[in-house]
């Protein structure tokens, strides 16, 4: 176990200058980079992860049409086409998703509106990618207050947030969470809020008893000793012991996100059309199962590989900070 | 010990209070009006007074909230506002549905699961190991409804016409004739509980119609449960997989196991006799932790495969405003999750004499 967060080792080097217990940090943050790395999890999670992101950010270069670009036109493809590649015309077997060249070329067909599938999956990498990392950011930062709060208070205001966070956690997540975006209205950003509000008791519960557990040591004593606040106390001392297991649960809680918030997109709660963004396109279109099966298979493969490169990504920092799985 | 018990119980109470009185809350700031959204748009304001009149919701909240828990406490749980029928009428229609579809996936999950982690952490870093563990992480990475869609493609699609072939939605097929408990039995005139009871086991087929000898409506319910019960438990099989293979390997790197092999004792024995048992305990708090994530996957299970569940009539009485199904709903999952946490606290604390003393 070579990766510390702690806080507390800078104060052993604190006669050296601020340069240096720069440098350190910079070196620590270095060190645990490359045991991440180490893990082939992680580095197969990255991969997935890098190509999307590539995919995120060249996406006008990639798709050859807008998102919501409407492909209608006299000798256009219409609605639900079958995929027309120029390539594959006249071949054997693959002519049937083949087109003579003066049709527009759709790698995957069209949907509903004859908007071509492949460039509304490319863009919804923008949309899908970033979902995730936001509201497991948000939730983190949340949990870790009440967490925090709970825990360094104690007492009264202990009881109180966690009972409430036992009510929470006592609710299927997505079916409060959708009670929640019914509360607010449909649309993206309610469904982010609302899958922040059910994520934030796992974050919540995980300070809380790491700050217990920090709480009683002794340089925590030395610096109440020392006359710090309570505040400097949790900020300086505390939380910065408390971090990793939130950062290893915050890495696998970013694939959990993502599929709650695709569901709620799913089931027509989250984005509204005409956004292109992955689960609400399999909710709008799930029908088509039977009939055009790559309208919806495409943004299902796309978000499949999203989750499954979170997870990858996650397993790989659980493995490379969490030392009781060192063996 | 009682005396865990006895804490642990009057905390889920208080937790289940807290529940019956959040519920109640959210139910009525919901947005948009129940009877607009019971009786249409284009309800007069005298309709709609008469309407609020009947169902109590002209009164302050606080009174609204009184008149509810006296209601509970008598056991009715009111009647929807959208079907205008009792909802433990709806509740003994639906529940059926979900408790059988969630016991299959966990059945299904729990086997599977402890099997497949089970031979991986005996063949670690094996092939079978790799595969195992990666279909593993595929499966907690896949979405319940992307699975059921790709499930319906393969088997209703590509597999039309061949033996392997299954229905893609419903939970029989239509037009069906089969006989109910009641109808069997021929206890039509029962009334009351045992009725009602009655009525609720003729929901799950698997079981209604194996007591009636229907063998082939069994099939066809059989047939028609598969694909839904694979897309539900899966998620739940790849997470009790991964937690039997890490803990099964963390008990195998025990002292005492060790020991036992240095007394010569079997590879065999040892895994039963003595990692076994130990490494399962995790294994049982997860397996009791999945009923969440079966019940939220339920909603989604439920639309693709167009089952009238609970999942789907949750979801369906948020976005129409049913408080009253919503709170009837809502408190009936809130029960069964607090029952089995309770349930798996207790055997915990049972099998794990730690964490009673504490």
């Amino acid at each position: 176990m070579t990766a510390d967060f702690g806080g507390n080792k800078e104060d052993a080097v604190a006669g050296k200058s601020a340069q240096t217990a720069g440098s350190a940090r910079s070196a620590r943050i270095r060190e645990t980079a490359r045991n991440i790395l180490a893990q082939r999890s992680a580095r197969v999670g990255l991969f997935l992860l890098g190509i999307l992101i590539f995919t995120a950010t060249f996406a006008p270069f990639i798709a050859p049409y807008g998102p919501n670009e409407n492909l209608i036109a006299p000798d256009g493809p219409g609605r639900r086409a079958q995929p027309c590649i120029h390539a594959f015309y006249e071949l054997p077997v693959l002519g049937a998703w083949g087109c003579p060249e003066t049709e527009p070329e759709t790698y995957l067909g069209t949907d509903g509106n004859s908007r071509d599938i492949f460039s509304r999956v490319v863009y919804g990498a923008r949309i899908s990618l970033p979902i995730g990392p936001i509201v497991v950011g948000i939730a983190i930062l949340i949990g870790a207050l009440f967490g925090a709060i709970a825990g360094f208070a104690g007492g009264w205001s202990d009881n109180i947030l966690m009972r409430i966070m036992d009510i929470v956690l006592s609710f299927p997540a997505l079916i409060l969470a959708i009670a929640i975006v019914t509360l607010m209205g449909s649309g993206l950003l309610n469904a982010v809020a609302a899958v922040v509000i059910v994520s934030i008791p796992l974050y919540a519960r995980l300070t809380r008893s790491a700050v217990l557990s920090t709480r009683e040591n002794d340089y925590v004593t030395a610096s109440r000793a020392l006359g710090e606040s309570g505040s400097g106390i949790l900020r300086r001392r505390i939380i910065p012991n408390s971090i990793t297991p939130l950062i290893v649960a915050g890495s696998l809680g970013i694939a959990t996100a993502v599929l709650e918030v695709a569901a709620l997109s799913f089931l027509g709660l989250g984005i509204a059309e005409p956004v292109a963004e992955w689960g609400a396109m399999i909710g709008r279109d799930f029908n088509s199962i039977f009939t055009r099966p790559l309208l919806v298979l495409s943004p299902a493969f796309m978000l499949t590989v999203m989750v499954l490169g979170f997870n990858l990504l996650g397993d790989g920092i659980r493995d490379a900070l969490d030392p009781r799985l060192n063996r | 010990m009682t005396q865990f018990i006895i804490r642990r119980l009057l905390l889920s109470i208080i937790t289940l209070l807290g529940i019956i009185f959040i519920v109640f809350v959210i139910a009525r700031l919901l947005p948009g009006d129940p009877c607009l959204s019971a009786l249409g748009e284009r309800a007069t304001a005298e309709i709609c007074d008469a309407f609020n009149a009947r169902y109590g919701l002209n009164e302050p909240i606080p009174i609204q909230f009184g008149e509810y828990l006296k209601q509970l406490a008598s056991g009715d749980l009111g009647d929807s506002i959208r079907y205008g029928r009792p909802v433990t009428e709806i509740l003994i229609e639906r529940l059926p549905t979900t408790i059988e579809l969630a016991f299959y996936a966990l059945l299904f999950a729990s086997l599977l699961g402890v099997t497949l982690g089970l031979i991986a952490a005996l063949r670690r870093n094996s092939k079978t190991d790799v595969t195992t563990m990666f279909a593993a992480i595929l499966g907690v990475s896949i979405p319940i409804f992307v699975l059921a869609l790709i499930l319906q493609f393969i088997f209703a699609v590509l597999l039309k016409g061949t033996i392997f072939q299954l229905p893609p939605s419903g939970r029989l097929s239509p037009g069906l004739q089969f006989d109910t408990l009641p109808q069997a039995f021929g206890l039509e005139n029962l009334e009351g509980l045992a009725r009602a009871v009655l009525d609720f086991l003729s929901g799950i087929y698997t079981f209604s119609f194996l007591v009636t000898f229907q063998w082939s409506q069994w099939i066809d319910a059989v047939q028609h449960l598969i694909l839904p019960v694979i897309a539900l438990g899966t998620i739940s099989l790849a997470i009790i997989a991964r937690i039997t293979r890490s803990s099964l390997l963390e008990v195998l790197g025990l002292d005492y196991i060790r020991t036992a092999r240095a007394k010569g004792v079997s590879d065999r024995a040892v895994l039963r006799k003595h990692a076994f048992r130990n490494a399962m305990l995790p294994v049982v708090t997860i397996i009791g932790l999945q009923l969440g994530l079966l019940l939220a996957g339920a909603v989604l299970t439920e639309t693709i495969f167009n089952l009238t569940g609970v999942g789907r009539t949750m979801y369906d009485s948020i976005v129409g405003r049913d408080y009253i199904v919503v709170q009837a709903f809502t408190l009936i999952i809130a029960l069964i999750y607090l029952t089995v946490n309770l349930v798996v606290d207790i055997s915990y604390a049972f099998l794990d004499p730690r964490i009673r003393l504490k």
